[in-house]
């Protein structure tokens, strides 16, 4: 390891530091960019929709983001050029905000955003399916499955560099939202009587979180239960307080999906066990237990 | 000066006119209890005072200055809302929940100053929560809670506040513990108006009551009044008996 580190630094570099800076770094990165991305936009959502079980997925961003990279998959322009996957994502993430504006309106309420997320998102996996079936090739249906799966291996400091503007602005939108999320406790009319503009507090959050979870879809493929469980395991340490809920749940995501990652790339089974497959193994009975310990709450 | 006044107020939801032409006013240190039949209009025309509708005719003014030039942040300041039931959905301690009155005099990245410290326990001790200051409001009884909800809306520190149903679903013992604080708040010069279905504990407490009855303000003034038997049979369709009881038309009361 200190060889790796001194080696960085040389004109010649030997082959473990190679490892180092190509291969392990932007994996590493990248791993805590994603998982901050969708820690935080689960709080944010929670917070946005006063509803314990919201996360990314539930406004349709993760599967449209999915498609748009399935698309570019289909169309044979991942291999043409290698950022083509990445800004797939990001389009279809951001086609899905358009969407939902279009389908919920400007001012519509939080139920009419949570129908409006699930026919976008329903829409989404079907053309997903759609692909998949007219795929030209099954190495091409293969290509498509494994990259649905989610994993953080074989990724570079490019993807980084392309995720990151679209990242740190999706970031900077959510956590401006910390006021708002916190007057939204008492109700959308206490809220609004408080001084806050609902519409505004709707659009951080959610063009904040088509921005930073578009991007991290987009380069990792489908992650899915961090943003729902993080923000719950947190909530009793910040007083339950959405404002505070936003900072610990990106630093709780990013945490999360580092030791996850390094998980699957040290755990014994061949092939290496995809990301996506192992945080969706641990997270729907987790999701399980918060909704029947939901339904113990309130008969 | 009014801290509200409606002047001919119109107001429209999903094309249909809830409210007609209705005028009201509050004065400082008055408690002005809005009654009137379930499906009146009564919240909504609570919900346009508050800022959240905005009026098809007629002017709303709150302090001297139309609503309609007012901005949110100034709204904030001279107008407290409390929503029907309470409503509080992460279960905070209810000095956080307190502190939520705060927000309109909130800034970016500014921390909690002394008069915001000084106006949440001010709010708490006239509210009589301060011996639960540390609990979370999922563990407090429905009538705590109330009263937790109506600190929150003190702490705005705005003269006008508006209460949609502030004593539904309590107990005796609890509603007169929410009238009381809340008369004790006219006391101390602010103007209350608040929505009541409990006519009897409306006419004990509030200085003024206006009825309003598919939507317009059929009658307005001191409670004894403008709660006549006669009125009461028009209103609600029910006859005051001679205890003071309700009875539907047609039975007799024991």
């Amino acid at each position: 390891m200190g060889a790796a580190l001194a080696g960085l630094f040389s004109a010649d570099p030997p082959v473990v530091s190679v490892i180092l800076a190509e291969i392990r770094l932007p994996r590493a990165i990248l791993g805590l960019m994603v998982g901050a991305s969708l820690g935080l936009s689960g709080a944010a959502l929670q917070g946005l929709l006063r509803n314990p079980l919201a996360e990314p997925g539930l406004i349709g961003v993760s599967a449209t983001a999915s498609l748009g990279a399935v698309l570019v998959f289909y169309f044979g322009m991942a291999s043409a050029f290698a950022l083509a996957l990445p800004l797939g994502g990001i389009v279809g993430a951001l086609l899905a905000v358009v969407l939902l504006y279009a389908l919920a309106g400007r001012d519509s309420s939080v139920l009419t955003l949570i129908l409006a997320g699930m026919a976008v998102s329903s829409f989404a996996a079907a053309l997903t399916s759609l692909a998949l079936n007219l795929a030209p090739s099954p190495y091409a249906a293969l290509e498509i499955i494994q990259w649905l799966l989610g994993s953080l291996a074989d990724r570079s400091m490019d993807h980084v560099w392309l995720i990151l503007p679209f990242t740190l602005v999706g970031w900077g939108l959510m956590l401006a939202s910390g006021r708002s999320l916190d007057a939204l406790t008492l109700g959308e009319d206490a809220a609004a009587t408080l001084g806050v503009s609902l519409i505004r507090a709707r659009a951080q959050v959610v063009v904040g979180t088509a921005l930073a979870v578009g991007a991290a879809v987009s380069v990792t493929g489908g992650v899915a239960f961090v943003g729902l469980v993080i923000p719950h395991l947190l909530r009793p340490f910040v007083g339950h307080r959405p404002s505070r809920l936003l900072a610990a749940s990106a630093l709780g995501g990013a945490t999360l999906l580092l030791a996850a990652d390094i998980a699957v790339r040290l755990a014994p089974p061949q092939p290496e066990l995809k990301l996506g497959v192992v945080t969706a193994l641990i997270g729907a009975p987790f999701f399980l237990v918060l909704l029947l310990r939901n339904r113990q709450a309130e008969p | 000066m009014s801290l509200l006044a409606l002047t001919g107020v119109s107001v429209q939801l999903d094309r249909k006119t809830i409210v007609h032409e209705a005028s009201l006013g509050v004065d400082p240190g008055q408690l002005v209890g809005l009654v009137g039949p379930n499906g009146a209009g009564k919240t909504t025309l609570l919900r346009a005072a508050a800022g959240l509708l905005r009026p098809l005719t007629g002017t709303i003014q709150i302090g001297g200055r139309d609503t309609a030039v007012l901005d949110h942040a100034a709204m904030a300041r001279a107008v407290a809302y409390l929503p029907y039931g309470a409503p509080c959905h992460w279960p905070m301690t209810v000095r956080d929940v307190v502190a939520l009155g705060r927000l309109p005099y909130a800034r970016f990245l500014r921390r909690r100053e002394g008069n915001d410290t000084a106006a949440i326990d001010r709010a708490m001790e006239l509210s009589e929560v301060t011996g639960f200051a540390d609990r979370r409001v999922n563990t407090l009884s429905g009538g705590e809670r109330a009263r937790v909800l109506i600190a929150r809306a003190l702490a705005q520190g705005s003269p006008l506040l508006l209460a949609d149903e502030p004593t539904a679903a309590l107990d005796p013992f609890h509603q007169l513990r929410v009238m009381e604080v809340l008369g004790r708040l006219a006391a101390e010069g602010k103007g209350i108006l608040a929505v009541f279905h409990d006519l009897p504990l409306a006419a004990r407490f509030c200085h003024r009551i206006a009825v309003l009855v598919r939507g317009r303000i059929v009658a307005a003034g001191e409670p004894a009044d403008v709660l006549t038997a006669g009125l009461i049979r028009s209103a609600y369709g029910v006859e005051v008996s001679s205890s003071g009881t309700f009875t539907l038309p047609g039975t007799y009361a024991e």
